[in-house]
């Protein structure tokens, strides 16, 4: 098990060099070319300067990188989050429902609806729905994070806990102000996970319901829906949960193009501009900064979920013996 | 001969292909598809002629024009005409070689490097598949539109700029299928028997591998044609593939955020055109997918 551990490390620490390795030979060719450096010299200088927090200066608002990262991050994630949290509520009941009717019009309904959201692509489903919601409805905002009207300064970088946070008399508006910014844009970045998500349930769940243990709780005398809910959901998520982990990056960059559409200050319209403005400090970042956080999050995922699924270890161990 | 009743029962056998066949047409979803994918095949390589207009001829006395069945349509302009009077029709058809027709270009380029790269990395053993191995897992956890707009980045905005960059970020999940795909191959006991009997690598590859391959390269074919399509209109979208003249569904739609209010038309009908051939790519993917896993089991 440990061994299993060490070798993931292993491999995100390799992922990070190699990263940064890019990163730097970006940076190398674009702008230091004139300098005369040496290249490997001036790649442990790069490291160093990384290690202790210097992501440079970007040469488009003067701002030290770092500290853009730190102020849009938070709406990023914060849009991620609620994604996922719609795709988790809407994904465990479809994704049952599809594999308790399978091969049913249920089934094949869902699992229609599911093609139809790999095909769509988020900024046309954006905006559309501003279209829809904002425009012909007058319903919801059509972008941004907040109404200008109000003023929260920032805390945690979460605009719906910052709200809360602030010591002002409009708390309570502002925060409902926030969420409505948000349901919109979580609505459209969900599409990405929830699809997968119910595909991923639906699949694992038909695996399951197939085991003897299931056969032998219906003989017991329990209705498919309970051996379904009890028991086979319980085990239907061990093979589900992972792809939660790989899905992070896919909806990161879904989050970029709902920031475009939304206008959320976030890290993906921030990254744009900067490549639209040559700001090549900030590209770098920025990219380092997605890039680390899904391999990291994706390496996670994996070890916490073999870590917990003792099903997942077993392969572990038959493969080293 | 053949209108004499034939009196033995003779069972048929099906090869492969045929079974796969038979079962993909009784799939209503996937024959829809199919017909679907046909049509989209003939715009992308004939639009040129079939379109009415050329995608770049202005009609300054038509301007933002609505579709043909509103009140004020024309039905010269059959999906009305854009903020320059540009016929949204013949826009979307030349677009589709734009767009689709890239997307095929880059699969293909993907598919024949990737593909080469994951089959001899699969073949081998030890050290350089291990590190194959590795540099894959890193490639992989980054998503590829986020690869294609660093690259684009890197290397400047500009259509075969993205084209390169879709190819170099497809290329890395197709050496992966393949790559997982021979590798479990080459551990079967029917490879053992054949290298036993004196096959050499190219023989075992021939005979053993490339056959049992089919179902990885079509599920990764049109699984990486539906994420070409996806990636290439995204950058469009973000302004940094297509410039403006050109009909690249991505790019009309940035041009066309401004006008949502205005003309909701040029927004619709080029997402439509997207949504459509992505779909039915999806959908022919699927039940070949489908098709290929009953034979195999």
């Amino acid at each position: 098990m440990l061994n299993y551990i060490l070798r993931r490390f292993n491999l995100l620490v390799t992922t990070l060099l190699v990263l940064t390795l890019l990163a730097y030979v970006l940076e190398y060719n674009l702008l230091a070319k004139g300098a005369g450096d040496d290249f490997w010299n001036g790649y442990l200088a790069f490291m160093r300067q990384l290690l202790q927090g210097n992501f440079g200066i970007s040469s488009a608002t003067g701002m030290p990188v770092l500290e853009a990262l730190n102020q849009y991050f938070p709406a990023t994630l914060e849009l991620c989050l609620a994604a996922f949290i719609i795709s988790l509520l809407v994904g465990i009941p479809v994704g049952t429902l599809a594999a308790l009717r399978q091969g049913r019009w249920q089934d094949t309904l869902i699992l229609s609806g599911t093609l139809l959201g790999y095909s769509i692509p988020v900024f046309w489903l954006g905006l559309l729905l501003v279209m829809f919601f904002s425009l012909n409805l007058g319903w919801l905002p059509v972008s941004g994070q907040l109404s200008l009207l109000y003023d929260i300064p920032p805390v945690t970088g979460f605009m719906l806990i910052d709200t809360l946070l602030a010591d002002r008399d409009y708390r309570v508006s502002a925060f409902l102000d926030a969420l409505r910014h948000l349901i919109l844009p979580a609505l459209v970045l969900s599409i990405v996970p929830t699809t997968e998500m119910i595909r991923q349930i639906r699949n694992a769940l038909v695996e399951v319901l197939k085991q003897n243990y299931i056969r032998a709780a219906l003989t017991k005398g329990l209705s498919k829906t309970q051996v379904a809910l009890r028991h086979g959901l319980r085990n239907a998520f061990p093979l589900a949960v992972p792809t939660l982990g790989l899905q992070l990056g896919p909806v990161l960059t879904s989050a970029m193009m709902t920031e475009i559409v939304f206008d959320w200050p976030g890290l993906g319209r921030w990254l744009l501009t900067s490549i639209a403005q040559q700001d090549y400090m900030a590209i770098r970042g920025g990219t380092l900064a997605i890039a680390t956080f899904t391999v990291t999050a994706s390496v996670l995922t994996d070890i916490v979920s073999t870590l917990i699924y003792p099903t997942r270890r077993k392969a572990f161990y038959v493969k080293q013996g | 001969m053949s209108n004499r009743a034939n009196i033995y029962p003779e069972i048929r056998v099906l090869t492969p292909l045929e079974l796969a066949w038979q079962l993909f047409k009784n799939n209503f979803m996937a024959m829809v598809g199919l017909w679907g994918l046909l049509i989209l095949a003939i715009l992308t390589l004939f639009g040129s002629w079939l379109a009415p207009y050329h995608p770049a001829e202005q009609f300054t006395q038509a301007l933002l024009l609505p579709p043909s069945w509103s009140e004020q349509g024309n039905i010269d302009f059959f999906l009305g005409t854009d903020d320059l009077g540009r016929d949204m029709l013949s826009r979307l058809i030349g677009g589709a070689r734009l767009t689709v027709g890239n997307a095929v270009l880059v699969v293909l380029v993907a598919l024949l490097l990737g593909g080469t790269i994951g089959i001899l990395g699969g073949m081998s053993k030890g050290l350089k598949s291990s590190i194959l191995n590795h540099l894959l897992d890193t490639l992989l956890s980054i998503p590829s539109l986020l690869l294609a707009i660093i690259f684009v980045a890197i290397l400047g905005p500009g259509l075969f700029n993205t084209l390169m960059a879709i190819t170099l970020a497809l290329i890395p999940q197709f050496v992966r299928a393949t790559y997982n795909a021979v590798s479990d191959e080459m551990q079967k006991e029917y490879i053992t028997a054949l290298r036993l009997d004196g096959a050499n690598r190219w023989h075992i590859l021939k005979l053993g591998v490339l056959p049992n391959l089919s179902d990885t390269l079509v599920s990764q074919t049109t699984r990486g044609l539906s994420s070409a399509i996806l990636d290439i209109t995204a950058v469009g979208f973000l302004g940094l593939g297509a410039q403006p003249p050109k009909p690249e569904w991505g790019a009309m739609l940035s041009h066309a955020i401004d006008l949502v209010y205005l003309a909701p038309w040029t927004v619709t009908l080029p997402g439509m055109a997207i949504v459509l051939s992505v779909l039915v790519i999806n959908m022919v993917g699927e039940g070949l997918r489908q098709a290929i896993n009953e034979v195999m089991s």
